[in-house]
């Protein structure tokens, strides 16, 4: 095949690594806990407003 | 990184944005498997001797389709010892180039079928296809004793090698023109077996059929 | 009061209706098919009840019309609770309902009478998929039009798997359908040979991925922290894990054609990819189950939550043996055998059942007005008859495919093969009429939630349900979204 393919296989992958490592670093940053904790309630809110 | 936050978090908060990331990202892997493949196939020429099918084979190979044959056999001898000792030669891909839809199959209720064509005789088809418990006692393969009484359509025979040239199989105007007489009075029963005695008889590779199998030997 | 904003449950009561119903209909074809593997005569000689004629009707059963409806009806109920508002065009929605019941119907009449495109998991002929197209894309603009309107600000992650899964799904389905017709109920793919097979298990996965997994793994994410009233246990990980599984998951397809007349590098990313899954597969699922934390006393009480998290655990399970099944050594002797059929059914009946049955009994006292389910010792008969009948399918299963594998590749010491053909089928009987038998038990597990659904139903069915108000935070007169009125 064409070395082509392997180069851009190669820049495809770097910069999927990137998008990887930095959604971890982001989410992992303390700054957004509060959010985060708010909405992993959010399936919880039904009960709250039962009639 | 807090300009990467907001990027994030455009699309935590949009749903078009999420939208069309999900899209993307679940066509990358479809795309860079499908499409060098399509591209080869425009190279893989048929093997030798196999052309498309004749219309008696083409009608047969629809009832296969129609009953649902490729949910207990497939026609796809991998490229182990074990199957070429049971089936034959391993099959390769020039050798379904005619096949719309492919019928690999998933599943071995029963046996491979890629090369049954010449193992046995139309006698012996007809009536394990008419009573399998007949000539095979412990088989639990369904009857299929229907298919002797349907006439085949020779009208639609013509319209399906249309649009099978339609899509870029050789079909000739002398093969259109001739494929109504060629089923004209046959039954389904005759087009299913004479397609099945066609199945890998034609298209074996001749050379290597004995040759060991490149990987995959087991103990 | 300004704010006259009600939820919309009357098309997620219809789709849960259907759910009950087409989870028994496709539920019976399967053991009806599976007594035909034990015992032949019962085909009759009868070409609609042949079991090669049969079979598409109980993987389009169970998948499309029992888990589709269920699907369709809980990402109705979920993107409205988590977005704080009421469904949007209501009329497209209904359309959605009849739609897909007309689909269902279609598709198990024609099938059949031998009106089929043999592509396994897209077997119904070409107008069938056209109107599949038309009411699939209407799914997702009903779907997005209403997380449009939301109230709450961020997309709960539910809803991001529902997405994944309508737009994939959407995908998948017109590519792989591309056909010229011959005839009305006859047409020929635009692919043939090894392109075809490609297309065709690029499907064939990944409506297992997006459909099977990532649909159901949006209903998890909603009534699993629900039933166990529990937040999330950790949302950035299910973040990660979403990104991970939409992306690979893609890749794998090819692992269904190892060792076949596919080019072998094709084959080789398809087991690298596979086994790479496993890392968002089993992280969603110890998401799943690490929210049971501080609640596992509730699997005393609580039969819904035993479902989730048994489906939880069946998850973890076939996710894990269908990365080493994607190995190929190990695919040279599971492919082709049954093994591939215990693993789809530990998937189905373990994962994708039980996490909807879980979720239905979850939804539907509320959906239907009650403040709970009108039996629970229906429920717990419910989920024994369930839990037991996957055990006896799957381990019967599990058996024949090992000795399948075993004896097709068995040599004596001459070198020639050790067993014909027909051995190993003689040699597997007794596990296939095993397997029947937990398919009854899975069935009758069935009846049973629909008796108790039923019963439950007593209020809707009288028309006496008043409907939930959708509650919104801000100031009434400003709000944004306006109101939408409570009746279409």
């Amino acid at each position: 095949m064409n070395p082509l393919w392997g180069t851009i296989a190669g820049i495809s992958i770097i910069a999927m690594m990137i998008v990887f490592i930095g959604t971890w670093i982001w989410l992992w940053h303390a700054q957004h806990k509060p959010k985060f904790d708010a909405l992993a309630r959010l399936p919880m809110d039904e009960e709250k407003d039962q009639p | 990184m807090a300009r990467g936050y907001t990027y994030f978090e455009a699309v935590e908060k949009h749903a078009g944005l999420l939208g069309i990331l999900i899209a993307i990202m679940v066509s990358i892997g479809g795309l860079a498997e499908i499409t060098p493949l399509f591209m080869e196939a425009h190279k893989v020429k048929p093997a030798d001797g196999v052309k498309p099918y004749d219309p008696l084979r083409l009608a047969g190979k629809d009832i296969y389709v129609r009953e649902g044959c490729y949910l207990c056999h497939s026609q796809m001898i991998r490229a182990l010892r074990a199957e070429t000792q049971r089936y034959g030669h391993y099959s390769i891909a020039s050798e379904s180039v005619y096949d719309r839809p492919f019928q690999w199959g998933s599943k071995r209720t029963g046996p491979d079928l890629a090369r049954v064509g010449g193992k046995y005789s139309d006698e012996w088809q007809l009536l394990h296809l008419t009573t399998p418990r007949a000539v095979a006692p412990d088989s639990n393969m369904p009857g299929y004793p229907w298919l002797a009484q349907a006439q085949l359509d020779p009208d639609e025979i013509t319209q399906k090698l249309r649009v099978l040239r339609l899509l870029g199989d050789p079909y000739t105007d002398a093969d259109i023109a001739a494929a109504a007489d060629a089923v004209k009075g046959r039954t389904e029963m005759q087009a299913l077996i004479a397609y099945l005695q066609g199945l890998g008889i034609a298209n074996e590779p001749q050379a290597a059929a004995t040759a060991t199998p490149a990987e995959g030997a087991t103990p | 009061m300004p704010n006259t904003e009600t939820y919309n449950d009357h098309v997620v009561r219809l789709f849960l209706l259907a759910a009950a119903i087409w989870g028994i209909v496709g539920m019976a074809v399967g053991v009806y098919i599976a007594a035909e593997l034990a015992w032949p005569a019962l085909n009759f000689d009868i070409p609609w009840l042949t079991f090669s004629r049969l079979r598409p009707d109980h993987t389009f059963g169970v998948i499309f019309a029992f888990g589709g409806s269920a699907l369709m009806g809980t990402c109705y109920y979920v993107v409205q609770r988590t977005g704080h508002t009421r469904l949007a065009l209501p009329r497209l929605a209904n359309f959605t309902f009849w739609g897909w019941q007309l689909i269902i119907l279609m598709a198990m009449i024609s099938m059949p009478l031998g009106i089929t495109q043999s592509k396994e998991y897209a077997e119904p002929e070409w107008l069938i998929d056209l109107f599949i197209a038309v009411v699939w894309v209407s799914f997702g603009v009903v779907f997005f039009a209403t997380l449009a309107r939301r109230r709450i600000r961020h997309i709960y992650v539910a809803n991001w798997y529902y997405g994944a899964f309508i737009i994939a799904v959407g995908l998948l389905h017109i590519v792989n359908n591309l056909a010229i017709p011959v005839s009305l109920w006859k047409s020929y793919p635009i692919y043939s040979g090894s392109v075809d097979a490609m297309v065709q298990w690029w499907y064939g996965h990944n409506a297992v991925a997006f459909f099977l997994t990532a649909g159901f793994l949006g209903m998890m994410y909603y009534f699993v922290p629900r039933q166990a009233q529990q937040p999330l246990w950790s949302y950035r990980f299910s973040i990660v894990n979403f990104w991970a599984l939409i992306s690979v998951y893609m890749w794998a397809g090819s692992h269904h054609l190892m060792y076949t007349a596919l080019p072998d590098w094709v084959q080789s990313v398809g087991m690298a990819f596979s086994l790479i899954l496993l890392m968002p597969s089993w992280g969603s699922a110890a998401n799943g189950l690490l929210t049971f934390n501080g609640s596992w006393h509730k699997l005393k009480t609580d039969p819904a939550a035993k479902f989730m998290v048994l489906a939880l655990v069946f998850y973890a399970a076939s996710t894990f043996e269908g990365s080493m099944m994607a190995i190929k050594t190990v695919n040279s002797l599971t492919h082709y055998t049954d093994w591939t059929i215990a693993h789809v059914h530990a998937g189905s009946i373990g994962w994708v059942a039980m996490i909807t049955i879980g979720s239905l009994y979850a939804m539907a006292p509320r959906a239907l007005g009650q403040p709970a389910m009108y039996s629970n010792r229906g429920m717990e008969l419910h989920f024994w008859m369930h839990t037991v009948g996957l055990l006896f399918y799957v381990i019967a299963m599990w058996a024949a495919g090992a000795t399948e594998g075993l004896m097709w590749r068995a040599t004596s010491a001459d070198g020639s093969l050790t067993y014909t053909f027909i051995d190993s089928l003689i040699a597997v009987k007794p596990f296939y009429a095993i397997r029947w038998f937990g398919g009854v038990l899975v069935l009758g597990g069935m009846v049973v939630m629909a008796w108790n659904l039923w019963h439950t139903a007593a209020d809707a069915r009288a028309h006496l349900i008043t409907p939930i108000p959708v509650p919104i935070p801000e100031p009434a007169p400003n709000q944004v979204p306006a109101p939408l009125p409570a009746v279409a």
